[in-house]
């Protein structure tokens, strides 16, 4: 149970879908303070596993939904879902930001001239094969091994994390990640 | 302890979560545009990534958060600067393209049959990228690593304890590991390689060039 959730409807793949294209058609703002009530809480889970604090968390999620908002007419449903768009579009803000923090611990200084800083992946084409292969994968996952997927997915220091809720000693913890992955990739290529 | 072709799929994880240093992602990235396998795991683990983030539990946020971004909605957005253009030193062989652009030290004597280039990585403060080039049948210095180190040979091969890494193979070593690569086959064997942390030579050779190439 999670009880923040209450406050919050869960949201399916359609319906985030047709979020998007109501920003996309009309600047539909009610669909976008939606799709923001869902995702931005997540988001911010997502940041802070990864080692944002509270100010940059902000930052990088108001970034990703002015993105949203302002790209919603690039996103082709049929090329993937909403959740997919959204995280690879903050983990790409998320990465150019930790680029920029890298050059001003390096040089002191940021000459932010030369460099693309946005890997291209927000264009990357998910079929809609791949997208619902991956969740019936994970939904067959047993729940611990989910865990330490989601754990070794999104956490900057996954091991010490992974053994800490599991309650397993650290140098298990490479073997149990590998036979979870392993468990993921079997059912990724199992046929439907 | 791992030596495989591919990227394990936890490190593709790691990439795709944005968790990788930018050299060693520059690494794997340049892995995946040479590979169309691991494309489809790329894919894969993207979907795998928007799935995680719907089941993550939400957190508390800031209750100001959503009218402060409402309020940037009619931003205009700064057009991007478009990217200046660069003169790369040719190195004699053709680089993967995301790393094609970067300046490098050109390359640089190492010792008998070896010779390194460094890739200027300026948002990367605590791992090197490095080219390698290894004469045929030379062995490259016994090692260790005091961090992760991630090899994508670019051309020729080399074989260590663990197996035969040849052009565009990637091999995965961590703290745990110890290897001695040697270069087999007729021809000169290119490497890229992010290193982190430092690299704990054993043998002479090694520990005159680690302060040379500042490792």
């Amino acid at each position: 149970m999670r009880p923040a959730d209450a406050a919050v409807e869960p949201l399916d793949a359609a319906e985030a879908a047709h979020l998007v294209a109501a920003i996309a058609e009309a600047g539909d703002r009610q669909a976008f303070a939606r799709l923001f009530a869902f995702y931005a809480p997540r988001l911010k889970s997502f940041l802070s596993r990864q080692g944002f604090g509270a100010s940059d968390c902000d930052d990088l999620i108001q970034d990703t939904m002015l993105t949203v908002w302002r790209k919603a007419g690039q996103f082709d449903a049929e090329a993937g879902a909403v959740s997919t768009w959204m995280f690879t579009i903050c983990r790409n803000l998320g990465i150019d930001r930790r680029r920029r923090q890298g050059r001003r611990l390096k040089n002191d200084l940021p000459p932010m001239s030369d460099i693309d800083p946005s890997p291209s992946a927000e264009g990357e084409i998910i079929s809609r094969e791949n997208e619902s292969r991956v969740r019936r994968a994970l939904d067959q996952l047993p729940s611990e091994q989910a865990a330490v997927i989601s754990l070794s997915f999104f956490s900057q220091s996954p091991q010490t994390e992974i053994a800490k809720s599991l309650g397993i000693p650290l140098g298990t913890v490479k073997s149990r990640v590998r036979l979870a992955m392993n468990r993921l990739r079997q059912l990724l290529d199992e046929p439907s | 302890m791992t030596l495989s072709r591919h990227p394990s799929p936890e490190l593709i994880a790691r990439y795709v979560a944005g968790s990788l240093s930018p050299s060693a992602a520059l690494v794997v990235e340049s892995h995946l545009s040479l590979c169309d396998t691991c494309a489809t795991d790329h894919l894969d683990m993207l979907a795998l990534g928007g799935s995680l983030l719907e089941r993550l539990s939400p957190s508390e946020l800031d209750a100001r958060l959503f009218e402060r971004t409402l309020a940037r909605l009619d931003e205009k957005r700064p057009a991007a600067a478009p990217p200046a253009p660069r003169s790369v030193r040719d190195l004699g062989i053709k680089l993967p393209a995301p790393i094609a652009e970067r300046a490098t030290s050109g390359w640089r004597w190492m010792g008998p049959g070896m010779a390194y280039a460094r890739l200027d990585v300026p948002e990367d403060s605590r791992t090197n990228l490095v080219l390698l080039k290894i004469a045929a049948g030379r062995r490259i210095p016994t090692h260790g690593h005091s961090g992760e180190e991630l090899t994508l040979v670019l051309q020729g091969a080399f074989e260590d304890e663990h197996g035969r890494v040849a052009a565009g193979d990637l091999a995965e070593e961590d703290d745990d590991t110890h290897h001695t690569p040697v270069v087999t086959g007729e021809e000169t064997c290119i490497c890229l390689a992010s290193i982190e942390g430092r690299l704990r030579p054993h043998g002479l050779i090694a520990r005159l060039i680690s302060p040379l190439i500042g490792l």
